[in-house]
């Protein structure tokens, strides 16, 4: 079922000006298995793509449709429940942090859903786990923990929610290196072991290129490419989207100028050195 | 990036736009406390009065260039109020020669079921409507039409007296709080806020006499200023972000809707807090000490126009004062 | 220009958040403080500009001792720019930000004009100027903020995160204002950072961990120590841990290596 966009537009509306913050998007998202990142610079749309996908704006043209739902919805039909569904974590999550303890409030989005208490806590249990909080942290008070926890813990209330597809928006902005690697391989355990599909808007190349596998570019509004990360980074005209190169293309470009070593693209650590070790150079 | 922006000014070059603020609020008290001070009564020199200030205030809103309909817009939000008040000077004023003769007015299952049904007919197309307010005026109208035309089933009735006395004094009542609005109205749209604070500061100024700490209370109001945009996005921001985890405000009961309202409360008041606490670091760091002195970036100039505006304001109050003691 | 020495704080009486740090920073100089969350970063930068005082130890600033009497002068010799750009943005535009520095040391009017129009073109920020905070980018208000402490010409800037909640494009914006302001107008420049690929445009590194410092020396000379880094929960950012790691692998051409650090101080 997946999520479709077919010809979606998204007309702004400010005090002075109207503008088309999304222009005839058509795009298909499947319910599994996908890794996509969205990129783009600010203000090419990407957040208000995003929030189409958990019904948190709906389209001003066209139709969106989440798994099995459409957007705009029929008049007496209810929405809410499409954000369970899909799990979408803002930036800065940790600003959502309010209840008394931790664990109350990783199960404040499986209550709203009509859990039972039980039911919540166990799945608010589940979901500490998976992102790394110890149980002996329950019963603290969020805002006594440290940033990196803290963004952890609002992740947690996401994931409680147990929805299908998880839509991440710069989860890892502001954290610092071990805790952007420690969260992105949260996100790529769910996607490998549960095979969910994770959509994740970045600005960090090394990001995309390191665990997405298909990539979304956008630019004022449109799409101006989805396809494979490796067909986007090794595209011939790369340039035209004014884009960063991820560091491990940028060593390897720098390497071909500098000493004349033969470019060959090499997306992560491992696969770069072995290819610094066997190419045939001197 | 956003479209918000503090305060209601509308840019402009008019008188009034470079007017200094000081002025311009001093004068704006000088002319409210002159509204105030009009007598209501039904008598001709009050009434001569009123409307004069009433023509005068327009012709100042036309020259400042701003649109006559923005201001009236104003006037929106107190429709409620100056109709509530003109019925209640229409009922209570027996005062006069009667406009009209004596009206009974039934309250009957009939009019009483007339007048739900028309509530329920006028709130459904009140939407469509293109002029809301006189709309408004209409179904006001209408029930008490209602009323009058509906005596079947009788519980109760009333006479409806009205009295010229009483249609002049809610006139009256009307005008002058139509005057406060557009007068006040004009001074924020053509001030900026910052220069407002700046009129607001001078005006305090006086009470550093009796210890009141007229520089903090300016500086908090300029942050408040500052900070209430970026306020207004945070909380949208927290508002989608607990939608995200359900937080729905149709689709709940009334206790749930207690425990979403707190969770967008206490985000917002943590932010708020931890703000406090940077901004004190960042301010005292960058050299500033409470209640010491400081220079200013904004001039602010006296100049003729400023003086024979004031000046004019006090004639006005003169006058008014003069045609009461009269 | 700056000497620290032996300084320790402690916020409660008894955990020490700092223990024992000496250190000098030549004028002129850029240097990177370097640390995980927890490190005492912080303290040490609240420290240096008198938010705190020290409970042993003392700080010299310009030749000037830093003490509670005398936090006016040293205000005039270091200023700080924080890491949340919403949370210093005091005046109600960016001209009234810049000019809220200058109006506390009572600047004469004009003089304060010719001020703002000449840091906020430094900045990049003069056609901003009746622009209000919400209007800016992160990267825009932190320019801002780096305007209003260089208008008050002091000799010493520290950069406390700065950069931590900038995006890539917000975060390059900065970086290069800092080069500019080290390496055109020889600012004395200190950073505080965990985000190391900054750190290796720096003349020196001071790494803390636990309060302590642990290293100190050029980035060549610190990113050697790969594994102190590692305890300290740094990560060496992606170009160094492939510079080191073939460094260290004898397959690896020699002159791969040294293109390989090229392209680090490159960066």
């Amino acid at each position: 079922m997946g999520i479709q966009f077919k010809d979606v537009s998204y007309m702004y509306q400010g005090i002075k000006e109207n503008y088309d913050a999304l222009s005839h998007i058509n795009l298909n998202i499947e319910e599994d298995g996908e890794f996509i990142a969205i990129i783009g610079h600010t203000g090419s749309g990407k957040s208000t793509l995003v929030q189409h996908m958990n019904a948190l704006l709906l389209p001003t043209s066209g139709k969106v449709n989440v798994l099995g739902q459409e957007l705009p919805p029929q008049k007496k039909e209810k929405i809410n429940h499409l954000r369970q569904k899909v799990g979408l974590v803002f930036q800065f999550p940790e600003y959502q942090l309010f209840e008394e303890t931790i664990l109350k409030d990783i199960m404040f989005g499986p209550k709203n859903f009509k859990s039972t208490e039980v039911e919540a806590m166990e799945k608010a249990k589940k979901a500490a786990t998976i992102v790394g909080i110890d149980p002996e942290l329950y019963e603290q008070s969020p805002f006594r923990i440290s940033g990196g926890q803290m963004r952890r813990v609002a992740v947690a209330g996401i994931l409680a929610m147990e929805p299908k597809i998880l839509v991440l928006d710069e989860p890892t902005r502001g954290l610092d290196p071990k805790g952007r690697k420690d969260l992105m391989k949260i996100f790529k355990d769910l996607h490998e072991i549960e095979h969910k599909s994770i959509v994740l808007i970045s600005h960090d190349m090394d990001i995309v290129s390191e665990y997405a596998k298909r990539v979304i570019v956008m630019d004022r509004g449109k799409i101006v490419f989805d396809g494979k990360k490796e067909a986007l980074f090794e595209h011939p005209d790369f340039d035209k989207f004014h884009l960063e190169l991820p560091t491990s293309l940028k060593i390897l470009k720098h390497l071909e100028k500098e000493i004349g070593l033969p470019y060959q693209p090499k997306y992560d650590f491992k696969s770069l050195l072995s290819y610094l070790k066997e190419v045939d150079y001197e | 990036m956003n479209n918000i922006t503090i305060g209601q000014y509308i840019s402009g070059d008019s008188w009034l736009h470079k007017l200094d603020p000081r002025i311009k609020l001093f004068s704006l008290i000088i002319l409210l406390v002159a509204t105030f001070i009009v007598p209501v009564s039904a008598n001709l020199v009050p009434i001569l009065t009123m409307t004069s200030m009433l023509v005068l205030i327009i012709i100042l809103t036309i020259s400042t260039k701003i649109p006559l309909k923005k201001v009236l817009n104003g006037l929106k939000p107190i429709v409620f109020l100056l109709t509530f008040t003109f019925i209640i000077q229409l009922f209570y004023v027996k005062t006069g020669n009667l406009v009209v003769n004596p009206i009974e007015m039934y309250i009957s299952v009939s009019s009483i079921a007339a007048i739900i049904l028309f509530i329920v007919f006028y709130n459904l197309t009140k939407k469509h409507i293109k002029f809301r307010i006189l709309y408004f005026f209409f179904a006001v109208f209408v029930v008490f039409l209602l009323q009058a035309l509906l005596p079947y089933v009788s519980l109760t009735s009333y006479t409806l007296e009205i009295y010229d006395q009483g249609l002049l004094r809610a006139g009256f009542i009307f005008l002058r709080i139509t005057n406060v609005i557009i007068l006040t109205s004009l001074l924020t749209f053509t001030t900026m806020t910052t220069d407002l604070n700046y009129g607001i500061e001078a005006l305090l100024k006086p009470l550093k006499i009796i210890k009141v700490p007229v520089d903090m209370i300016a500086m908090m109001l300029s942050l408040t200023l500052r900070y209430i945009p970026t306020l207004l996005i945070e909380t949208e921001k927290i508002m989608k972000a607990q939608a995200s985890r359900g937080v729905d405000f149709k689709e709940s009961t009334f206790k749930e809707k207690i425990s979403q309202v707190i969770s967008l409360l206490i985000p917002v008041f943590v932010i708020s807090f931890k703000r406090s606490e940077d901004l004190g670091n960042a301010m005292e760091v960058r050299g500033y000490v409470i209640g010491a002195k400081r220079t200013r970036i904004d001039e602010y100039i006296i100049s003729f126009k400023d003086i024979i505006t004031v000046v004019l304001s006090i004639v006005i109050l003169g006058a008014v004062i003069y045609t009461r003691v009269m | 220009m700056i000497k620290v020495k032996d300084l320790s704080f402690s916020y409660n009486g008894h955990d020490e958040a700092l223990k024992n740090v000496t250190f000098d920073i030549k004028k002129g100089s850029w240097i990177s403080i370097l640390g995980h969350n927890g490190s005492g970063k912080s303290t040490l930068s609240k420290l240096m500009v008198g938010l705190l005082t020290p409970s042993k130890g003392h700080i010299e600033i310009d030749g000037l001792l830093l003490n509670d009497e005398n936090l006016l002068e040293i205000r005039k010799k270091i200023g700080i720019v924080f890491q949340n750009p919403d949370n210093q943005f005091v005046g109600v535009t960016v001209k009234h930000d810049i000019a809220f520095g200058l109006e506390n040391q009572r600047v004469p009017h004009n003089e304060m004009k010719e001020k703002i129009n000449y840091y906020a073109n430094l900045v990049g920020m003069q056609d901003f100027l009746n622009k209000e905070p919400h209007q800016l980018s992160g990267g825009q208000k932190q320019r801002v903020a780096i305007a209003g402490a260089l208008a008050m010409e002091q000799d010493v800037l520290i950069l406390d995160e700065a950069t931590s909640m900038l995006d890539p494009e917000g975060t390059l914006e900065i970086v290069n204002l800092i080069k500019k302001l080290n390496q055109t107008y020889h600012k004395t420049i200190i950073t505080i950072t965990h985000d190391l690929s900054f750190a290796t445009q720096s003349d020196e590194l001071i790494v803390l961990k636990g309060g302590e410092m642990i290293l100190k020396g050029t980035p060549k000379e610190v990113f050697k120590e790969e594994d102190v880094l590692k305890s300290s929960h740094l990560e060496l950012p992606f170009e160094l841990s492939v510079y080191n790691e073939a460094l260290k692998d004898e397959k690896i051409s020699k002159k791969v290596v040294e293109a390989l650090w090229a392209f680090n101080s490159k960066m």
